[in-house]
């Protein structure tokens, strides 16, 4: 795997550079949009005090929007170009071939929340009303990089299954509708209908008596699966109010102290690494790897 | 060496191959032929190890391919009939990336792209990008691609199809260059009297089911165990054609448009003293020509138009 990577390189760079070859005009006018929206920003948060939750939802918006634009074709344009089946048959192996796929869209990924940073923590540093600590800043941040290694699982396993690059990017922004904002919404319709008081009174209802051990915090994130709240718990928008939320309530802080961000991240990468293997197993059987 | 045996594909009722067997040698040129669907890519996909067959084996160099594909794999370059390049790289990257996808040592690299360019006869386009290449062009370098490691089995599907009449000679002439550098060469295709200029060997393949093979000169005594004789006369062919009906040797015969065509089992003495003797008795002949069997003849007799 971390042989050398001519897959690896070539999508970090081979493709960059083909769409940048084919698309110069855009690309260039799309950059100096995004560049003179972040200076503004970059500014506003420098003289002003503005909030860190609507920069990391801007930095999520960005990644949800972005990340699926490189990852949807990784393996549909094998099959649409006919190249498969020369990588076939070279000596490269399987984990080669999938992690210099996967690896060169995380790279991706990172980038986008490496751009963000400066405006989160400066906006999280001057925010004197934001009650949460640098780890859980740093909750916010893993959650962004990790919803974002899930969108590039979830594009590289729908590429491969799908074969057809315009399905598939369809698919990806589909699944993200659906999920951040049909399911949740749906959820609520459904909850209204309902006649359990405690769920139309607080669907985030979530008390403990003391300020929560390891165990506790063990048993919600193992336990969240089976809660029919992890629709939205598990929805990085909805995650990430309680962490950096600058009215932080009893029942944030005691969100913040089960380690919001980490839990949610960590259930993404869960997700991204099953993904992965769907992925690679595909990849072994159909091309005999 | 190459040894099929036995290699049979099926998808569910369907046999797209039944139990073909052949071998092949270093220096062969092998032409496979066959209608569309006759199961020639699904054979060749299966030497190259990317289908993995019903039942049957085949062995390169005494390595099993279906047993062990990963070892098989560095000895064979493969084209397929439909092909992509990589965009956005030149023509040296492209080559570059498949060196390393062969793990070809970084120090043998640069020379081994320079001998495969100047085979291919790709030199004067190493840095240009590879999506702003000819058809035929893209063909050569998905055949460079392919010898970058130097392989001893060079599986082409169909190599020459959508190429123009310069294209298809120059990839011609590459093969049979191929050939003579001591490569196996299968090469699939359905233009036969392109195949007949460099292949050694010929295989028929019908409904899945490879009908006959060998070189190709046996293929065609085997077929056409008398000579073909024309023989033009200057005034009306017909009472020669009925002189020729009592004549030795002459097992068919035809009247054709202003000659005769005659099937004659005997050797080169018994055509001369044929001749000597028509002249003799008054036909003014003007010309006794051989005429032998090419592709498309051996190809038509044998198969039936049938697809599997």
């Amino acid at each position: 795997m971390w042989r050398e990577n001519p897959v690896f390189w070539y999508h970090l760079l081979g493709q960059s550079r083909y769409r940048w070859r084919k698309q110069r005009v855009l690309t260039l006018i799309a950059g100096a949009l995004i560049g003179l929206i972040y200076l503004y920003l970059l500014q506003q948060v420098i003289e002003y005090e503005v909030e860190p939750v609507p920069m990391q939802i801007l930095g999520l918006l960005l990644i949800c929007l972005l990340v699926p634009l490189g990852c949807y074709s990784l393996f549909s344009t094998e099959y649409e170009k006919a190249t498969w089946e020369s990588l076939a048959i070279t000596r490269l192996t399987v984990d080669q071939i999938v992690f210099g796929k996967w690896f060169s869209r995380a790279l991706g990924v990172l980038v986008v929340v490496l751009i963000m940073t400066p405006l989160s923590f400066l906006a999280w540093l001057k925010s004197f009303r934001v009650e949460a600590d640098l780890l859980g800043w740093l909750g916010a941040q893993w959650l962004l990089l990790s919803w974002g290694i899930l969108l590039v699982s979830l594009g590289m396993w729908l590429s491969f299954r799908v074969r057809h690059s315009i399905a598939s990017a369809a698919l990806l922004y589909g699944i993200q509708v659906f999920l951040l904002l049909f399911l949740p919404l749906l959820v609520m319709a459904l909850i209204s209908l309902a006649t359990v008081d405690i769920y139309i009174e607080d669907p985030f209802k979530y008390s403990l008596e003391d300020e929560p051990s390891w165990g506790d915090r063990l048993w919600f994130w193992l336990s969240l699966p089976f809660d029919w709240r992890c629709v939205f718990w598990l929805n990085p928008f909805v995650a990430l109010q309680p962490i950096l939320t600058t009215y932080s309530s009893e029942q944030n802080r005691m969100l913040q102290q089960l380690g919001f961000g980490w839990g949610q991240g960590f259930y993404y990468w869960f997700f991204a690494g099953l993904l992965y293997l769907f992925t690679r197993q595909g990849v072994r059987r159909h091309w005999r790897k | 060496m190459l040894e099929v045996k036995s290699l049979r594909k099926e998808f569910g009722n369907l046999v797209a191959v039944k139990d073909i067997s052949f071998q092949l040698a270093p220096g062969d040129v092998f032409g496979f032929i066959g209608p569309n669907g006759a199961g020639k890519t699904t054979t060749i996909k299966m030497l190259a190890t990317l289908l993995e067959p019903t039942a049957g084996t085949a062995t390169l160099n005494g390595i099993d391919i279906v047993r062990y594909p990963e070892e098989v794999r560095p000895l064979l370059g493969y084209m397929p009939d439909f092909f992509g390049l990589y965009e956005g790289i030149t023509v040296t990257e492209y080559l570059e990336f498949f060196a390393a996808a062969y793990r070809i040592p970084r120090s043998q690299r640069a020379q081994i792209i320079q001998n495969v360019l100047e085979l291919t006869d790709l030199t004067v386009k190493k840095d240009a990008y590879v999506e702003t290449l000819s058809r035929g062009m893209q063909q050569r370098l998905c055949l460079a691609k392919s010898l970058v490691h130097d392989p001893l089995l060079l599986l082409l599907d169909e190599p020459a199809s959508g190429l123009d009449p310069r294209a298809r000679i120059e990839i011609k002439e590459l093969i049979r260059e191929l050939g003579a550098m001591g490569k196996i060469v299968l090469v699939s295709s359905h233009i036969l009297p392109e195949l007949a200029d460099f292949c050694n060997k010929i295989g028929i393949i019908e409904k899945g089911e490879l009908l006959v093979w060998g070189p190709v000169d046996e293929i065609i005594a085997q077929l056409q165990p008398a000579r073909v004789l024309q023989i033009r006369v200057l005034d009306n062919p017909e009472p020669l054609a009925n002189y020729l009906e009592d004549t030795p040797h002459i097992t068919h015969l035809a009247l054709q448009n202003g000659y005769v065509e005659v099937h004659f089992t005997g050797g080169l003495e018994e055509q001369a003293e044929l001749l000597a003797k028509l002249i003799r008795d008054g036909f003014r002949v003007v010309s006794l020509t051989e005429t032998s069997l090419d592709l498309e003849d051996v190809f038509m007799q044998i198969t039936r138009g049938e697809v599997s």
